[in-house]
């Protein structure tokens, strides 16, 4: 009799331990199936915005920062819109993050994403491309959905008017000396001509322990390079919308310089 | 006698329990509220605003947010509703530079319109508040508005047969502050504004919606501020805190908050009374533009009164010596922009074109009493 109990509640257990385990293996989110992947990894990538190699201040907390010509600079908004966001193989076959699309705000951080599923193998850089293709930079923005990147009611980076999106858009204040008054200054790249890639070489290898890239952005290095005696003076172009000649041509320098801008910091 | 007087009272306990009951049993019917598409509400052409995940939408749910809109119960003296101060013939807000609250207090601000919140970030001038459910709570508890307590309110509700009904048809549940604040939100998420000539015109693909003037004044609108050798422009660069389908600039960071010049140093902080960071002083909520001919006096104090006075302002007054103005209107190196009379005509003839007719007059927002 008593080990006929003990046999049902053994029974018992072991339905209930049956039970919770199939309750496990149909969690919804992991496509009902919890095993480790051990030939993917999660990765994660962050966009650190930078004056002279210091981390750009909290919002609320801006302070006055020297750029090329001996001007002062501070940065109250500063937004990008990447497409073609991919880690580059070996053999250069690329693979894609998310759907290749980002929108990283550098003041307010929106900064920081995960991919997961990520196959394990070496990797020799990131790529992405500043700005969007044609099809899409012109196309109809009301079709994203609420969370994607390019919804123009999230990202407030659609021109709306003349079409087609705001790639990157780098507001503040400037001052020609300390006691200078501060004036505005404002960068907003757009236009086809001005999609911008680029490729950031990793050091070091993704596919052992190391899953975080930190992708580090130099807003003073846009401006020029004080070594070289060239740059930007926001006295002469603070403004540029990406038209008319004028414009135009500050916007060329500001996006070849932003190519001194990009630089993988840390691979950990 | 002392039995029959306890007999009695019985009898009489067992009535109005019944009665009680009675009045009950109807509440407790379960109802099942009718589901309400999001694509029957917001329109595709504005794209898909970001919407709360818990408080889908139903009929009853946004009647039920509708009633007690403009309902006055809501206030201490039941003699203030929200739809005192926003009244549907101005868009939903009133032609007056601050509101009148219950014992003829008033506000420290204008009221702002309401329409196309479902695509806002921040509400309120100084955007302080960053969800409906909450926003509507404010104006209720303050002291120079509605001046309610929370726990009053409640009460009232619950003792209402109306809120009974309708709050059981819309959440099942028996009246209580937060299904109100859900079905306020959902009505106020409801109110969309899409049916002006502006909207029609918008990206500019049927210039047949606008005549002459009113299409000069897009492009000067539109147009960036760029002086000439004569130091005059074209544009006045209004689209980047008022641009997009909704003549409004969305993203907070964007131009979405802003300070536009009205004062060399603010009078009022704006956002930064809430945030008490300097750049944020005098910092405010850059509104939508749609149906800004309604919506007289303009800005967060209503000191203009007429469109003629605020693209004044924009054209030939802004304090640029402001320290917190933003940073595209002091690009312009401080110079005021000096539009000509012709282009201040264009500007406001564009601006009128904003006006939804349909939306002041859709029943689907009206008073239900």
């Amino acid at each position: 009799m008593h080990k006929g109990r003990r046999l049902n509640i053994t029974a018992l257990f072991l339905l209930f331990a049956w039970t919770i385990s199939s309750c496990e293996d149909n969690n919804p989110g992991d496509g009902g199936n919890n095993k480790t992947d051990d030939s993917k990894f999660e990765l994660q990538l962050s966009f650190n915005g930078q004056i002279d190699n210091e981390p750009l201040p909290p919002v609320g907390q801006s302070v006055f920062k020297t750029k090329y010509g001996d001007e002062l600079f501070m940065i109250t908004n500063w937004a990008m819109i990447f497409s073609d966001l991919a880690l580059v193989t070996e053999d250069d076959d690329t693979v894609r993050l998310g759907d290749g699309y980002q929108w990283v705000d550098l003041r307010y951080n929106r900064n920081k994403f995960t991919y997961k599923g990520i196959p394990k193998q070496r990797y020799k850089g990131i790529q992405f491309t500043m700005g969007l293709d044609s099809a899409v930079n012109h196309g109809d923005p009301s079709v994203w959905a609420a969370d994607h990147p390019l919804n123009p009611l999230m990202n407030g980076l659609h021109w709306g008017w003349s079409g087609g999106y705001i790639f990157q858009a780098m507001d503040g204040r400037y001052k020609v000396h300390e006691d200078s008054f501060a004036y505005g200054f404002s960068y907003h790249t757009a236009t086809m001509q001005f999609v911008t890639r680029y490729f950031l070489p990793l050091e070091e290898d993704l596919s052992g322990d190391k899953h975080h890239i930190a992708v580090n952005i130099n807003a003073d290095r846009f401006f020029g390079n004080a070594s070289l005696n060239e740059g930007i003076l926001f006295a002469d172009d603070p403004v540029s919308h990406s038209e008319g000649d004028h414009e135009e041509e500050a916007m060329r320098k500001f996006l070849d310089h932003s190519l001194y801008g990009f630089r993988v910091n840390l691979v950990e | 006698m002392k039995r029959h007087v306890g007999i009695w009272l019985m009898v009489v306990a067992l009535f109005s329990c019944s009665k009680e009951e009675q009045a009950f049993d109807d509440s407790q019917k379960t109802y099942t509220a009718t589901p309400v598409s999001t694509s029957d509400i917001f329109p595709m052409e504005f794209g898909a605003p970001n919407l709360p995940k818990d408080n889908p939408f139903t009929e009853e749910g946004i009647y039920l947010g509708r009633m007690l809109f403009y309902d006055p119960i809501l206030s201490l003296d039941s003699s203030v509703s929200c739809a005192s101060c926003h009244q549907q013939q101005y868009a939903f807000a009133e032609p007056l530079d601050r509101s009148f609250g219950i014992y003829g207090l008033r506000t420290s601000r204008s009221a702002m319109p309401l329409f196309n919140l479902a695509y806002s970030q921040k509400f309120f001038w100084d955007a302080r508040v960053s969800s409906l459910r909450q926003l509507v709570f404010e104006p209720i508890v303050a002291h120079n508005e509605m001046a309610m307590s929370l726990a009053r309110l409640e009460e009232r509700l619950k003792r209402n047969k109306k809120y009974i009904e309708y709050f059981n048809k819309a959440f099942n549940e028996e009246p209580n502050l937060y299904d109100m604040s859900l079905a306020m939100e959902q009505f106020l998420l409801s109110m969309v504004s899409k049916d002006s000539r502006f909207n029609r015109f918008f990206p500019g693909d049927n210039v047949e919606e606008l005549n002459a003037s009113e299409l000069r004044g897009a492009f000067i609108f539109n147009g960036l501020v760029n002086f000439d050798a004569n130091g005059n422009t074209k544009g006045a660069d209004c689209f980047h805190c008022h641009g997009g389908e909704m003549a409004q600039q969305q993203n907070p960071a964007m131009g979405g908050i802003a300070n536009n010049g009205l004062d060399a140093s603010p009078n009022d902080l704006g956002v930064g009374g809430v945030t008490n960071r300097d750049q944020d002083m005098g910092v405010f909520k850059a509104p939508s533009l749609l149906n800004i001919a309604l919506t007289a006096p303009y800005m967060h104090d209503g000191r203009f009164k007429t469109l003629e006075e605020v693209v004044d302002h924009y054209s030939d007054n802004v304090h640029y010596e402001n320290p917190t103005i933003h940073p595209q209107m002091a690009a312009h190196g401080g110079i005021q922009l000096n539009l000509s009379d012709q282009q201040k005509t264009d500007l406001i003839a564009y601006l009128r074109s904003m006006t939804d007719s349909t939306f002041i007059q859709n029943p689907k927002y009206a008073n239900p009493f």
